[in-house]
């Protein structure tokens, strides 16, 4: 099925989000999240430019925090902070996810009529 | 109660978010120990909600420390998330409650509660094999009610068991259907129509207890099998037109954080269905691939069968590559999902010259009724 590019690019956004989260919560944030640093800023940036606000500012905070991790030892109450942005980027990610599937879906149906 | 609900739900969201900090490669057995004392706690509490994501946050942990294949992530984060979302929820339940009472009670969730149906004329149309690596094996029976004030509704069935080694699922359709007198395998509600008096029944999600109330009575019309045209007709309340379907998605709920990416919208009854190309998606992404079908049906609007490649769709996937190109398919009763951005369809039952076949089963030369007793200690 041909889909609209810039659904299509929502979605592969919407995907490579998921997959640095699953790689995440399986390394520890502590062992990947300074690592992927970089990567994180440029896709909080192409967030930012393709209106996904909300899900760039929680990265963007979760960015902020993780500058935190060369403390050592690290408070616990920065783990628990940061673990909570990233709980909070996972609920969101779901609720745009969902969006975009019943928006993208109704899109198609119009196009048909 | 409130107290306790509250101290569950604080120790299940630092859990949660201990181990998201954490990751799982420093999960251990104590992880699980934990999950299942908070998995306790939260049934006794009657937090169904919390305690059935528990349960499968508990499989999916369970899972990866045993490196077993059918590990996946996606359910894993899934799972989690609904832990804490809605730990976090009754962190604060007493405001919660007060301001918001349908909310709570929603959170909760709710006790399948059946009520006792006299009576119901039922014609399997749909099955989908269920095999959980390790732990479950079965199907979901699809019925489509004849009688009644649910005439017309699809009624589901769940006969599923423990996993035993060395057996399919398709043993058990050799056990003896419950309630029947004299006893009849459970085969044979695939060809003919059956009769149930006093079947336990959950209108919410639309599910029937063949087996649960010693006062049910089955009697299978075994005069009823060439009698397919019928039920066949019936399935024309399934079939949509685009206008339909729209309308559909846009009444469709609201959108929470719970809700799973790939949303069952109803089940749908698909004409003039023909397989033009098949490809597999997902394997360089470590998850479970999928195939995709696409196809053409009566109506314009775009629609394919995605099916996941797991050992539960083995013979479904075989099925529908066989039929690629070959022939225009009267129809295809299927559940229609809304999946990233598609409307998909996971096939239940194929109508075709009007017979009704369901083709993730695959064909028992052999009786397994003896087997089976023994094996599930089954009288």
């Amino acid at each position: 099925m041909s889909q609209d590019p810039d659904i299509m690019e929502s979605f592969s956004i919407l995907d490579v989000i998921k997959i640095k989260l699953n790689d995440l919560l399986i390394q520890g944030i502590e062992n990947i999240g300074i690592r992927s640093n970089s990567e994180l800023l440029d896709l909080k940036n192409k967030l930012g430019e393709m209106n996904f606000t909300t899900l760039s500012e929680l990265l963007g905070s979760f960015l902020e925090k993780i500058k935190g991790l060369s403390q050592k030892p690290i408070p616990l109450n920065l783990k628990k902070e940061i673990s909570i942005e990233v709980l909070r980027i996972i609920a969101v990610t779901r609720m745009f996810e969902r969006i975009m599937n019943i928006e993208s879906v109704k899109k198609t149906l119009q196009e048909v009529e | 109660m409130s107290i306790q609900l509250e101290t569950v739900a604080v120790q299940v969201k630092d859990y949660v978010e201990s181990l998201a900090f954490n990751g799982l490669n420093l999960a251990s057995e104590d992880n699980i120990k934990k999950i299942e004392f908070f998995l306790q706690n939260a049934s006794r509490l009657e937090a169904f909600r919390l305690a059935t994501s528990l349960r499968y946050l508990h499989i999916e942990l369970k899972r990866f420390l045993k490196n077993r294949t059918a590990f996946n992530i996606e359910r894993y984060v899934f799972f989690l998330s609904n832990c804490w979302l809605l730990s976090r929820a009754f962190v604060s339940q007493e405001k919660l409650k007060e301001e918001k009472p349908n909310i709570f009670e929603n959170l909760m969730g709710t006790q399948l509660d059946p009520e006792i149906k006299s009576k119901l004329i039922l014609k399997v149309v749909g099955t989908e094999k269920v095999h959980l690596e390790g732990t479950i094996i079965g199907f979901v029976f699809y019925f489509l009610s004849l009688f009644g004030k649910t005439r017309g509704k699809i009624l589901k069935w769940n006969l599923m068991l423990p996993y035993k080694s060395g057996l399919t699922a398709e043993a058990l359709l050799n056990l003896d259907l419950p309630n029947t007198d004299p006893s009849k395998p459970v085969e044979t509600i695939l060809l003919n129509y059956i009769e149930a008096d006093n079947i336990p029944y959950v209108e919410k999600d639309n599910i029937i207890f063949l087996e649960r109330n010693k006062e049910s009575k089955i009697y299978v019309d075994e005069e009823s099998g060439e009698d397919t045209q019928v039920s066949i007709s019936k399935l024309d309340k399934f079939y949509y037109n685009s206008k339909e379907i729209y309308q559909k998605i846009s009444k469709d709920h609201e959108v929470t954080p719970f809700d799973l990416p790939a949303s069952f919208l109803d089940y749908i009854y698909v004409k003039e269905v023909n397989i033009v190309d098949i490809d597999k998606e997902g394997e360089e992404r470590e998850q479970a691939p999928v195939y995709n079908f696409s196809l053409t049906h009566k109506e314009d609007y775009p629609l394919v069968i995605r099916i996941p490649d797991k050992t539960g769709n083995f013979k479904l996937i075989q099925e529908f590559k066989k039929l690629k190109g070959k022939r225009i398919i009267d129809g295809v009763f299927c559940k229609l999902i809304l999946d990233n951005g598609q409307l998909t369809l996971y096939p239940l039952g194929i109508v075709h010259n009007n017979e009704i076949t369901y083709p993730n089963l695959t064909k028992s030369t052999q009786s397994n009724r003896e087997l089976l007793k023994s094996v599930y200690k089954i009288k």
